[in-house]
């Protein structure tokens, strides 16, 4: 017998320090913030980890949600600022990117409906960090290339930049992937 | 599908990424409620020691307020008779003996006082004050001369009360000396080595706690049963106030380790 609680109630729980609440809002929510931390994770073991952080993140600030947007909003832009601080803390893996020739590729002969959600996250995580942080934060979590030079600490132009690469590249991992798809169709 | 635009390829990342979700490990929140619960009682036990600190801290300074220290070798150097605790016996309003700057040595005036209201002191300490009260008399006749600077005209008009103590004295002297079954000594000699036994007992038979320092250690000691106590005042200076060790978990400041 299990009575379930709606997030509101979970997250006034988790303001009082019950335990028992935070292991609900855990089970409740994990699979999501997982696959939040997954797109900024180069794979499951990272994400993992950047989840644990994030939770716990999230169980020492909740006192200082104030109810503005939504709880599950607030909960997911903790787990963005943690993998975003895990990356800033590796920084130097950054910068040396191998950039290839992924302007020059037609973007053109995908069918984007074949690809699953597993896809597309697997294209995201082999993306190298910059790109994926940057591809992450506008195209999917919505801030502007102003918030995220700030947050990364980069400059705007670099972000911009960094997007249209990132794009670039996984249209062309996109064509490859649906190459192989036709392939195994008619083979 | 042909030549996609920017917004519309992030869209379709975006409708499939946003709300995916993804199974965590199975024993993944009992990697992370251990990492919850030692933070948070770590932390309260650290604020609470520091609040209970600061608490017993205020609270004893403020009953235990800086007193004039009783010097116990007080009989040499004199100091202004405060309201004699034996001319409260004696029926003669306090007032006067207040205007009385009657050069008496305020221990010997304790001393009395602490005979009437004690009902068994040892022996030692009869003895002691018998033998102070020799002394209070000698000092009282200086009492009669003017003191020093701006006391001239006060010792004019309390000439009287300073001999009313004297007489007051005189007579608790003899009440203690006939309590006590001990003749008055009029040797010098026998004077100071009585008190100097007196001011021995007396040393070792006294409450350590003479401060705000004491309290606190003696607080300390009773909660924090380590050797290196969470906080540790020194005591045996003037003030009382100087604090020595510290000891939070992490935090540990030691100035003297040396008792």
């Amino acid at each position: 017998m299990t009575r379930t609680y709606t997030i509101t109630e979970l997250m006034e729980g988790c303001k009082a320090g019950n335990r028992k609440m935070q292991e609900l809002l855990y089970k409740q929510t994990a699979s999501k913030m997982l696959a939040v931390c997954m797109r900024y994770a180069k794979d499951r073991m990272e994400a993992e980890d950047s989840l644990q952080l994030g939770y716990i993140k999230i169980f020492q600030k909740v006192t200082e949600y104030r109810g503005d947007g939504s709880f599950e909003g607030w909960m997911r832009r903790i787990m963005v600022n943690t993998a975003i601080e895990s990356y800033r803390r590796n920084i130097k893996s950054m910068n040396v990117v191998p950039i290839d020739d992924a302007y020059e590729q037609p973007a053109t002969g995908f069918d984007f409906h074949r690809l699953g959600m597993q896809d597309l996250m697997k294209l995201i995580q082999n993306l190298a960090d910059g790109y994926r942080l940057v591809f992450n934060m506008y195209a999917i979590e919505g801030y502007s290339h102003k918030e995220i030079s700030e947050m990364l600490g980069i400059s705007e132009g670099a972000s911009k930049s960094q997007l249209s690469r990132a794009r670039a590249i996984l249209k062309q991992e996109i064509i490859k992937m649906e190459g192989i798809n036709y392939a195994t169709y008619t083979g | 599908m042909q030549h996609i635009p920017d917004n519309e390829f992030d869209r379709l990342f975006k409708d499939r990424l946003m709300d995916a979700e993804v199974q965590p490990a199975n024993d993944l929140w009992e990697r992370i409620a251990p990492q919850l619960s030692t933070k948070k009682k770590r932390n309260m036990s650290i604020y609470w020691s520091a609040a209970a600190t600061v608490l017993i801290a205020l609270s004893a300074g403020l009953l235990f307020k800086p007193q004039e220290k009783i010097a116990l070798h007080a009989a040499q150097e004199s100091v202004p008779a405060k309201v004699p605790a034996a001319a409260g016996n004696s029926g003669v309003p306090a007032e006067k003996h207040v205007h009385a700057k009657a050069q008496v040595s305020s221990t010997a005036l304790q001393a009395v006082s602490e005979e009437q209201g004690d009902n068994s002191p040892s022996p030692v300490e009869k003895h002691y004050a018998a033998s102070k009260n020799l002394i209070v008399e000698e000092k009282s006749l200086v009492a009669m001369q003017p003191v020093e600077e701006d006391d001239h005209h006060i010792i004019k008009v309390t000439e009287e009360p300073a001999a009313t103590i004297t007489t007051e004295i005189e007579t608790a002297m003899t009440e203690t000396a006939l309590a006590n079954n001990i003749k008055p000594v009029n040797t010098e000699p026998e004077v100071s080595e009585a008190m100097n036994e007196a001011a021995e007992v007396e040393q070792q038979s006294r409450p350590r706690i003479r401060n705000a320092g004491d309290i606190v250690n003696f607080v300390v000691d009773k909660l924090d049963k380590r050797e290196q106590k969470f906080v540790e005042f020194r005591t045996d200076d003037d003030e009382g106030t100087s604090l020595v060790a510290i000891n939070i978990g992490p935090l540990k400041i030691n100035q003297r380790r040396s008792r």
